[in-house]
């Protein structure tokens, strides 16, 4: 699983889960490059706005285990405004990453 | 409880409304003379200098992802182009003439400015990953596409609140609410102001077809994309008014869309940190 991290957010040590590519598809960084601050510089300087990080390696907060509990209370608290059932694979992909999402901030 | 059937009503009000401030009109005759060059777009809109500002903190955000490396307007102009900084200005503009609308009962116009910042940012994230490249109006058309809620607020403030108390207490959609009470919706309204401004048609056609996610059966990226980012914004409540109700997504948006199958859990947090930072430098005079 990977994580899309804004550029400024980059630490040392986090390693890519996809190729860094220019606006012409050129691979600039392959993939499960780690990366070091010389890399986060020069894709500073290449304008890269944000890279696929593996998921493992974002910092403690995503790996926090969310408790059932938590979970049902999210759960509930969007069923007042959502009075759909998810239909297909993305729409159950958004409310799953909301109610994460949600949780995980409410920690 | 019907207030309003008259459509005309509304036709008239919006005449009186205040059209877009000169710095618009002044770029617009510039960026279209094929002599001008980066330095006359920048000349004219460092005459108003909390648009310049703004558009100087927008470059150099993650929007743009310039961090800091813009230091003029002229600079902005080259790097980011004659499109987008007609576009940041039309929004800019247009939440200036609306910046002293008080909340009233349970609308606040800063929220419903809040919404349209996160649609505008997620829209144009979606877009991207939609593998859309022309994506220089997604932004102003997320900004805009619920403008015709303010444009309703504006002509009679007494009778929009009473229309969102409505749909809370029935538990339906605004512009449900909204055709069933007042006798037109937000889409409706909203395409008329952007006809008014002389707003291009594709973002017309945005404000207008938003929430079916399709225009006239067309794979409009554009359209697709704010349908979803607004019903992105609505479960993050991020919303015009509290508990307000979700639609359902359009089914066949997700075929225009295309987007990777675990597309929200991976770009959330990117969309959410990219929401907090514009509506920062959009809402902060």
């Amino acid at each position: 699983m990977a994580v899309r991290v804004n550029i400024e957010k980059i630490e040392d040590g986090m390693v890519l889960n996809e190729p860094v590519l220019n606006k012409h598809g050129q691979i600039l960084l392959g993939k499960d490059i780690e990366l070091k601050s010389k890399h986060i510089r020069i894709l500073k300087s290449w304008n890269v706005q944000f890279v696929y990080i593996k998921k493992n390696d974002v910092s403690s907060e995503n790996k926090t285990v969310i408790s059932k509990e938590l979970l049902k209370m999210a759960v509930l608290d969007l069923k007042k405004i959502i009075k759909w059932i998810p239909e297909n694979k993305y729409e159950v992909n958004l409310i799953n990453a909301c109610v994460k999402f949600n949780v995980l901030k409410s920690k | 409880m019907k207030i309003n059937k008259n459509i005309n009503t509304y036709l008239d009000k919006i005449k009186e409304l205040p059209t877009l401030p000169t710095i618009y009109s002044t770029f617009m005759d510039v960026v279209s003379n094929p002599r001008s060059t980066a330095q006359d777009v920048a000349d004219v809109i460092s005459q108003d200098q909390s648009a310049a500002s703004k558009i100087l903190k927008i470059s150099n955000s993650s929007i743009y992802g310039f961090y800091g490396r813009i230091s003029s307007i002229t600079q902005a102009v080259s790097f980011i182009g004659f499109e987008e900084v007609k576009n940041l200005i039309i929004s800019i503009s247009i939440m200036k003439i609306f910046k002293d609308s008080k909340q009233i009962g349970a609308f606040n116009p800063v929220n419903l400015w809040k919404h349209s910042i996160f649609t505008a940012v997620a829209t144009r994230i979606i877009g991207k990953s939609s593998g859309e490249r022309k994506i220089e109006e997604f932004f102003v058309a997320g900004i805009l596409h619920q403008i015709g809620k303010l444009i309703l607020y504006k002509i009679d403030p007494e009778s929009y609140i009473k229309t969102i108390e409505y749909a809370r207490y029935n538990n339906i959609l605004c512009k449900d609410a909204e055709q069933e009470i007042l006798g037109i919706t937000y889409t409706v309204i909203g395409e008329m102001i952007a006809e008014k401004w002389n707003l291009p048609a594709s973002v017309r056609n945005a404000i207008r077809y938003h929430h079916i996610g399709l225009y006239e059966g067309e794979k409009n990226k554009m359209v697709a994309a704010i349908h979803i980012a607004k019903i992105l914004g609505l479960i993050m409540k991020i919303n015009s008014y509290e508990n307000e109700l979700v639609p359902k997504p359009n089914a066949a948006v997700w075929e225009i869309l295309e987007l990777p199958e675990n597309f929200f859990e991976i770009n959330l947090e990117y969309i959410m940190q990219s929401y907090y930072e514009s509506e920062t430098l959009l809402l902060k005079n």
